[in-house]
Order: structure tokens, then sequence, then C-alpha cells
């Protein structure tokens, strides 16, 4: 499989390699122009040709854009599997790959299981495709996280910037004017709603969701993970990491905020009737609380997450995926086509925002319109607005591990028992950073 | 052909006889394609090691020396151990008493309570799981009713410290049935001239149970243990739907099948799996073993 590739694209690699260190894979804006004038005309021929393709998601939000593609181009037909969710769908990617059989074209990868699926040669580079000249038409954010070294290995679709749902009846019983704008408004929020309602918590602190606590470590300032090629560094010690472990594991120990696991049927219900009065999460959230919590119409409103410091915001990003081609898809350039147009046309883009995607996508997210929509479930708040600065503000330099799905399987063995038991995160966060040390000692990597 | 032949030169031995072999060829194909390949398969793939940078490599025994010195499979196999001492005997005793109940035919509504004891054993494990996972929350299941309802402070089933006791519960409720029908089918085999000469000896229907009941009980008491040995030692789908729940209380590594599979399909090391479900089987077979021993050394007596 590899072969055939490297045999397909045999010429602008080859000329990559004698350049190598620059305007190689299309990381400037022109770089990539002189192999994606040749593959363009590939991918153009594979388009009319027509075919099959497949492609696994577990998310709905994208059923109208295929439906918009396949209008557009009648002899392609696309096929949407849903084959698991989050990590289910990676151990099935990699058994489909390693067996040979039922492999994907495409396949919907969350940012955090990027550079793993990267590392183990499961993605497609869409830089030898000439894509890589896309860069400007996504945040820069997103574009970074679906790169693995300087390659990009996929086209970004949606991101997570951090956002506070609250709940304004809760507010209000309580006698909270405004939402908190810094933690240290929220642990105050946190005290008064406990005091004004002794049933009800600001919000539940998730004992099971690595994904949740690395977001507001990211934001905190601290970056526990990096890599660069074959070594890896996991460091939980670093002072802005401990700041945000530690603030929660006061608020645990306080009994203001709830160590339960998220998006159980209690949890929503905890939700729904005001025991849990905020929901700090990523932009994607919207859709599901007012698609879930049908009930409570007019109840939430968006606010900004809470910040370490107000003059000087830095946010961080919760969940987020793209759309790579897989190793091994039967008609590649038939892929890439699709890829580029189901990530930047017009009518897919504004399907998959219709159905509540927020996007990576640079021109919606200053597109006036898009902007100014007004939420009929957040009591008329123009809530895109919110969201677009909060995808702004997002701080550099977070990296995932290339081994993060199994970094994020753990995450309760270590840091879960000490949240749901009220003990330390920190401790927990250095007990997890070890594991994942000698776990990446185990698999080959140089970890310093 | 072997009719012509055989009268001709008739031979000292009798020819060798076949057809039992064609009787037992299905089961042999079977078992071969079932247990034997995958065992080997799995044996074999033991003694390689994955890796993300490096791929596949031989390794020889070194996954088992692994498997022997690793916390994570060392804290699995005494968790299931306590589970087996403390869950089985509770089990067993609770079957063999209703069971005992319902023989004695002094029990009213004995169809419907045979019935309904049974019953759980048809809910699939994971739907129990899901169903006691309910049950369990503090805050709307029926612990937290319960609290609200009576001012109690009843502890979190799903907390670290009760969550064994916990899964206890939900197989115990699953299984008594079922141990319950293996002992109570033992019971009506029981010949009737056995109650009847116990009766004209003068005995009552407890002295029946202790003296003709329970020895009688042995060999299906037996096999009913075996199947919970096993199946504590195979516990899987009640912690694991729970974990959902609780995941700062069950571990990856709650029970070695949670932790084999954990390995295989999280954390890239499939040949490291294989070499723990190996010993895990080796384990099983030897404590099942030794139980046999024990109850075959009493039966000797």
């Amino acid at each position: 499989m590899r072969l055939s590739r490297t045999a397909l694209s045999a010429a602008a690699p080859g000329i990559c390699l004698a350049l190598l260190a620059t305007g190689c894979g299309g990381g400037d804006a022109d770089g990539g122009t002189g192999s994606s004038g040749d593959r363009s005309a590939e991918i153009e021929a594979a388009l009319e040709e027509g075919g099959e393709l497949t492609l696994w998601t577990w998310s709905t939000k994208f059923e109208s854009a295929v439906t918009a593609f396949e209008e557009e181009h009648p002899d392609v037909d696309v096929e949407i599997v849903n084959a698991g969710q989050s990590a289910d769908q990676y151990t099935a990617l990699q058994n489909a790959i390693s067996s040979g059989e039922n492999i994907p074209d495409l396949a919907m990868v969350e940012y955090f299981a990027l550079p793993e699926l990267a590392l183990s040669e499961q993605l497609v580079s869409v830089d030898e495709w000439g894509l890589g000249g896309l860069k400007d038409e996504f945040t820069e954010s997103s574009w970074r996280q679906m790169t693995y070294g300087d390659t990009a290995y996929g086209l970004p679709n949606n991101t997570g910037p951090l956002i506070m749902l609250y709940n304004q009846k809760v507010f209000d019983e309580a006698g909270i004017d405004e939402p908190p704008a810094t933690w240290e408004e929220y642990a105050e929020a946190a005290e008064t709603i406990k005091d004004e309602l002794p049933d009800s918590r600001i919000a539940s602190i998730d004992p099971g969701d690595a994904g949740g606590l690395d977001s507001l470590i990211w934001q905190g300032g601290g970056r526990p993970f990096q890599h660069d090629g074959e070594s890896v560094t996991v460091d939980f010690t670093g002072e802005d990491t401990a700041k945000v472990n530690d603030y929660w594991s006061d608020l645990i120990s306080r009994d203001l905020v709830a160590p339960e696991p998220g998006w159980t049927d209690e949890w929503w219900r905890s939700l729904g009737d005001g025991s849990l009065a905020t929901w700090t999460t990523g932009a994607w959230a919207l859709g599901n609380i007012s698609s879930t919590l049908t009930d409570n119409a007019g109840d939430f409103r968006v606010a900004p997450a809470p910040m370490w410091d107000a003059d000087d915001p830095q946010n961080a990003e919760n969940g987020g995926s793209g759309f790579s081609v897989v190793e091994g898809s039967d008609d590649t350039a038939l892929a890439m086509g699709f890829l580029q147009w189901f990530s930047l046309n017009e009518a897919s883009v504004d399907a998959q925002l219709d159905a509540g995607s927020f996007p990576a996508q640079s021109a919606p997210l200053e597109d006036p319109e898009w902007l100014n929509k007004e939420f009929e479930y957040f009591g008329g708040q123009q809530a895109n607005k919110v969201l677009a600065d909060a995808s702004g503000q997002v701080a550099q330099g977070w990296q995932y591990l290339p081994y993060q799905v199994y970094a994020n399987s753990v995450f309760g063995d270590s840091v879960g028992s000490e949240i749901s038991e009220g003990g330390a995160v920190q401790d927990g966060a250095e007990k997890w950073g070890e594991q994942l040390r000698s776990y990446g000692e185990d698999q080959g990597f140089d970890v310093g | 052909m072997a009719a012509v032949s055989a009268p001709a030169a008739p031979r000292r031995r009798p020819p060798r006889d076949w057809t039992g072999l064609a009787f037992v060829a299905p089961f042999l194909l079977v078992f071969g394609v079932g247990v034997v390949a995958p065992l080997g398969y799995a044996s074999g793939l033991s003694l390689f090691q994955d890796q993300l940078i490096g791929g596949r490599s031989f390794v020889g025994l070194q996954n088992y020396v692994d498997a022997a010195t690793d916390p994570r499979f060392l804290d699995g196999i005494s968790r299931v151990g306590i589970f087996l001492v403390v869950q089985v005997p509770i089990m067993i005793g609770l079957a063999l008493l209703v069971a005992l109940a319902l023989d004695s035919g002094r029990v009213r509504g004995m169809r419907f309570m045979r019935l309904g004891i049974f019953m759980p054993y048809a809910v699939p494990s994971v739907v129990a799981a899901l169903m006691w996972g309910f049950i369990y929350g503090d805050q709307f299941g029926l612990v937290g009713q319960l609290n609200a309802a009576t001012g109690l402070a009843l502890p979190s089933p799903l907390s670290q410290s009760w969550v064994l006791p916990a899964i206890g519960n939900v197989v115990t409720w699953e299984f008594v049935g079922y141990n319950m029908l293996i002992l109570y089918a033992a019971l009506r085999a029981v010949p009737e001239e056995l109650y009847e000469a116990a009766e004209i000896d003068g005995a009552g229907e407890i002295r029946k149970a202790f003296s003709v009941k329970l020895p009688a009980l042995r060999p299906a008491l037996w096999v009913a243990t075996l199947f919970s040995i096993i199946g504590s030692f195979q516990l899987f789908n009640e912690p694991n739907v729970l974990q959902t729940l609780a995941p700062g209380s069950i571990s990856t590594h709650f029970t070695p099948n949670m932790y084999a599979y954990q390995l295989a399909f999280n954390a890239n090391q499939v040949t490291y799996s294989a070499a723990v479900a190996v010993v895990l089987g080796l384990i099983t077979v030897v404590v099942a073993y030794t139980a046999q021993r024990m109850t075959a050394r009493q039966e000797s007596r």
C-alpha cells in the first residue's frame, strides 16, 4: 500500500527530498504550488471519473454536507459509517488497516488522536497532494493540530474553544449578576451557589475525562506534553500545571464542585434541574445541550470561560476534529477531492454550521450573518460572537502526546481516583505522568 | 475393499474401527478451530513485542517475566481472588438455601418463586450492570432517594471502598437463580425411597436435608462452584459497564480480563495482552484443579 502511493506521487516528493529543507509540504501559503498543480489535475480527473467512498464518523453533523457533495458530484457515492465513538473508532481503524480489509477512505480524527495515527502511518499527508496550500483557510490553532512533525495529515473541520454554559435561572436564584470572568470569581460564585442553594453546585468535574482537565491546564498555561519526532516529554510538575490542579483540588475538598462523571443520564438530569449551574466545555457543546435538554430552552446562556488573568485572556480548546484520508484507501485522489470540497465549499460548510458544528474554517468566523445569529435556545443571545472571541484567544504551544489515546484511557486510574475521592489532583497528575513516561519508553520513544 | 480383502488374509488383531472417530470428528473440528487454534495463536503472539516505534520483534518469554511482576496485573488477580473467596460462598449458600426450601415443598407459590429467582439469569449481564448502575446512583438512583427520604447518609456504592461489594451484589443477583436450578435439579433426582427410608427411621425435614439431600448434592455443588470460580476470574462485563459511572473507582486493571482488554485495545500491546491472557488461563486451571482435588479427597473419605 505504501509502495503504490509512493510510486504514484514519485515526482513531487522526489523534488522535495532534494530540496529537503524548505518549500516542501506546502507549509507556506504558496509552498505547495509546484506539486499542487500536478496533483489537482489528478484530483479533478478522479472527481470526474467518480467512484465510491467510505467515510467514518460517529458525529451526525455531516450528513447534509455529504448529501450536498453528492448532488454536486453525481458520479461519486459517499457512504457514512459509524464505526464507534472516539477510541473505539481508532481501534477499529487500526484493525482495518492491519488486516487490510474494510479500510475506509476517510475518517474523522480528533486533534488529540492525530499524532498517534500519523506516527503509526494510518493517515495520508495532504501536503503530498497539494492541499497544504489551504492552510490559510483555517484557524491557525486548528491547522497546527492537524499536523505532526511538519506535515499536515488532513484538514481541520471543527474546534472546541473553551466557553462556559451557565444556567441563568440558577444564577438569578443565587443572586449572581454576572457570570464569573476569572477563576477567582468562579470560586466565589461556587461558594455563593452552595450557600444559597445547598443542593446545587457550580459544576461537576469528571474523573474520567482527560480532555477536560487537559484543556483547563492548557488554559492555565501548563504544557505537560511535548514531542518532537521520536522524543517525548511528559512533565506535570510545571508551575502553571500545578496551579490548575491545586485550584480544582481546593474546590473539590471544599465540596464546591461535584466530582461526578459527565455525560451520564444522572449528570444530564443534574444539569437540567439546576443541581449543576455551569458547564465549562468546548464550543461544540451548544448543539449537544440544546438537543438533549430540550425542556430547558431559555435557561442557559453562553459566556467566555473564566480566565486566569482578565487583562491577558488566554484560552484553550476542548475537543475538535478534522478529517483525514486513510492509508490504504482504494482511491486516494478521489478521497482528497472529497476532503477539499467537503472542508471548504460554501454549501458544505453552511450545511455543517446549520447542523451545529463550530467551524475550524476562518471564513464563517468573520461572516456577519453567522456572528449575528440569535439562538432562541439561549434566550436570543448572539452566542456565536462569544464563541468566535473564545476561538481567537486560544493560546499557542499546546501539544498532545503521540500516544494520547492510550494516555486518556488511563487517566481515571491515577487522576480520576484522586478527583473522585477528594484527594490531591496534582499527585494524581504526577502519577499519570510517570505512567505515561514509562509507557513511552516501552513504546520506543526517547523520553525526556 | 475391506470386505474383499479381510476374509482373504485374516489378521491376528481385528482391524481398527474408525467409526468412533467419525462421530467425534465434528466436535474435534470445532474444538480445533474454536479452542486449540486461538490458544496456539495467542501463545505464539505472546512471544513478541509491539512498539509504536520499532514495530514487532521477538522477545521470547520476556512478556511472561513482565507479567509476573506487573503490579497492575497482580492487583487485578488479587482483587478477583478476594471476590472469589467472599462472593462465591455467599452465592452458592443462597442458591443452596433456596433450592432446599423449594424442594421441601413447604413454600407457597413455588413455581412463581422458582421463576422469579431464575429470571435475572435471563437478563444479559450488560443490561443488569446498567440497571444496577441506575439503582446505585446517589443523586437520582435508589440510593439517592433512600438518603433523601430517610435522612440517612448511605455511602455511594460506587465509591472506591464499596464498589467491589456492589459488583458482588450484581453478580450474586444474576447467578443465584442459575445455581439454584442446578442444585434443585439434582435434588429432584434423589430417589424417593431414600426419603421413605429416612422417614421410617424417624427423620424430620431438617435431618433429611443434612443426611440425605446434602450428600446427594455434592456433585452438583461441585459443578456450581467450579463454574463460579471460572466466572470470578473472567469478571469483565459488570465492572466494565459500571466504569463509565465510576471511572475513579474502577481502574483499567480492575480485573485481569479488563486489563487484558485495555492492553489489547487501548494500549497498543496485543502481544503483552496475549501473555496476560495465557497466564490468567493457567491460573484459572490451577485453581479449578486444586478445588477439584480437594472435593475429590473429601469424597473418597
